[in-house]
């Protein structure tokens, strides 16, 4: 690795300071899972890394009053995945936190690192958005909030501003008669998704009749992405085979997948199609069964 | 641009001064010469860098030395004591479970994470634990018993 200043500062402003100065290029480190891979094989060259580690308050997973979570930026997918609140209020959060590479990369990466890498491929980021979480930025003085669905631009693009951190994720309470799911697809067992996708589906009561529905497709476009073409076809209506079998075959004309190391367009495509099929087969089942199971 | 760095490795305390680039994996084994822990793909893939920080195993070639600061790292010579070897290094010697060693002090220190946090692994819940570690010589199947014989020596038992 390249040699690089590096700074440990104690407070949020201290950190949005070094980041935001124009005549370096800062680099926020979290578990580094990303940044020294990055730094090593892939030309990363920052001036100055701004280790997050000695920051107060990222590390955290609060139970809101409303039912929702907010999980602090720097908190580790393995604390995620074992967390009580969230197995109980978001149990699709932890499963996909689950299935982000080893015990090893779980004790250092990030939910924050995971968003604000941007990989299109995240696993986090499909079932967040499909949950209709937040991202809560911060420059240090003040905050904003905005959609995660929003937050990426592009591969390794995010709205994050120079000077800017991700302080916390907040999930908000899950609508009565949801059913939510993350399915992922992968080569080996260590490896992001090849497709990834996130659901989100609100029941009428005592019915398989859909009142409302986020699908979020991972790693078959530029960035993570709400399939909202698909979710227009659903809402409203019964889920059975016929709907399910047509909003499939629509997500896929909706992905816009590329051939790449990990799989080709043509697969990903198949992918799409079987794997919304799945969820929503899922959903469907979880419905009919009164919300059960 | 070195730097001050405090941290503790098998209960031995180090102050050194560290460039600010370094990883945990090169401190270990260059400055504080401990040469049980392994450099394989230093992508954070193969797990024969794994060391337990503050009991949890990470993959010290993606951890800063830095970042370290002011934690506790057990690397692979301390987990025995003198002559005495832990069971799970003991079951790994008496299932077989070893055979070219590379991946050995990886294996160990996350098969023994493991067991601290669940006793009686299930032979899935064994390949999931150790999905952060290759080996390239065993096929696993020496390794999962290893597991399972440590398992049993950490209850009280022996091995069969
Ligand atoms: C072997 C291996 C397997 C992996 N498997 C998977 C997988 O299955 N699925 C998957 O999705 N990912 C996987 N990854 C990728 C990686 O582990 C995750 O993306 C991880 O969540 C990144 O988090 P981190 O804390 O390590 O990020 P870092 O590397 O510290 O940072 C990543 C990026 O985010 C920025 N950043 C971090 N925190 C903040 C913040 N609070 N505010 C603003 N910017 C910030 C950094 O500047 C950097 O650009 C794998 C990585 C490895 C090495
Ligand atoms: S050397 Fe660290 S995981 Fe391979
Ligand atoms: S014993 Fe040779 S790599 Fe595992």
């Amino acid at each position: 690795m390249k040699a690089f200043d590096y700074v440990r500062p104690s407070t949020l402003e201290e950190a949005c300071a070094v980041l935001a100065d124009p005549a370096g290029s800062a680099k926020a480190l979290a578990g580094g899972t990303d940044v020294l891979v990055q730094m090593r094989a892939a030309g990363l060259r920052p001036s100055v890394v701004v280790s997050l580690k000695d920051v107060p308050g990222l590390n955290f997973i609060h139970a809101d009053d409303d039912g929702g979570v907010t999980i602090g930026a720097v908190t580790p997918l393995g604390a995620v995945e074992h967390s009580a609140v969230i197995k109980e209020r978001c149990p699709a959060v932890a499963q996909a936190a689950a299935w982000v590479g080893s015990v090893q990369v779980r004790n250092r990466a990030t939910i924050g690192g995971n968003l604000c890498n941007a990989a299109p491929s995240a696993d986090t980021a499909p079932i967040l958005i499909a949950l209709g979480a937040e991202a809560v930025i911060t420059d240090g003085r003040e905050e904003r909030v905005v959609l995660l669905e929003e937050f990426f631009t592009g591969p390794g693009q995010t709205v994050l501003g120079r000077g800017e951190l991700l302080r916390a994720v907040r999930v908000p309470p899950a609508p009565a008669r949801s059913f939510a799911t993350y399915l992922k697809t992968f080569r080996s067992a260590m490896d992001c998704c090849t497709v990834g996708v996130g659901l989100c589906a609100t029941f009428e009561e005592g019915s398989a009749a859909i009142k409302d529905v986020r699908l979020a497709l991972g790693a078959v476009a530029p960035t993570p992405m709400r399939a909202r073409a698909t979710e227009a076809l659903l809402a409203g209506r019964e889920l059975d085979e016929t709907t399910i079998a047509a909003a499939s075959a629509k997500a896929v004309e909706e992905a816009q997948p590329i051939d790449d190391i990990r799989a080709s367009a043509a697969y990903r495509e198949v992918l799409v199609e079987v794997m919304s099929r799945r969820v929503l087969t899922a959903a469907c089942a979880w419905a009919q069964n009164g919300g059960r199971g | 641009m070195k730097r001050e760095l405090h941290i503790r490795v098998n209960g031995d305390e180090y102050h050194l001064l560290v460039e600010t680039h370094r990883t945990l994996l090169e401190v270990i084994r260059d400055e504080i010469g401990l040469t049980g822990t392994k450099n394989g793909c230093g992508q954070g893939e193969c797990g024969a860098c794994t060391v337990l920080l503050d009991g949890e195993p990470v993959n010290s070639c993606l951890v800063l030395a830095h970042e370290a600061e002011g934690h506790d790292v057990l690397t692979i010579e301390g987990l025995g004591s003198g002559d005495t070897l832990h069971p799970v290094q003991r079951a790994f010697v008496e299932t077989g479970a070893i055979q070219c060693g590379y991946c050995t002090p990886g294996m160990v220190l996350t098969a023994k994470a493991l067991l601290d946090h669940n006793p009686t692994p299930t032979r899935a819940e064994i390949l999931e634990g150790l999905k952060g570690n290759l080996c390239r010589c065993t096929g696993y199947v020496k390794i999962v018993e290893a597991v399972e014989a440590a398992s049993c020596l950490l209850e009280g038992g022996e091995i069969e």
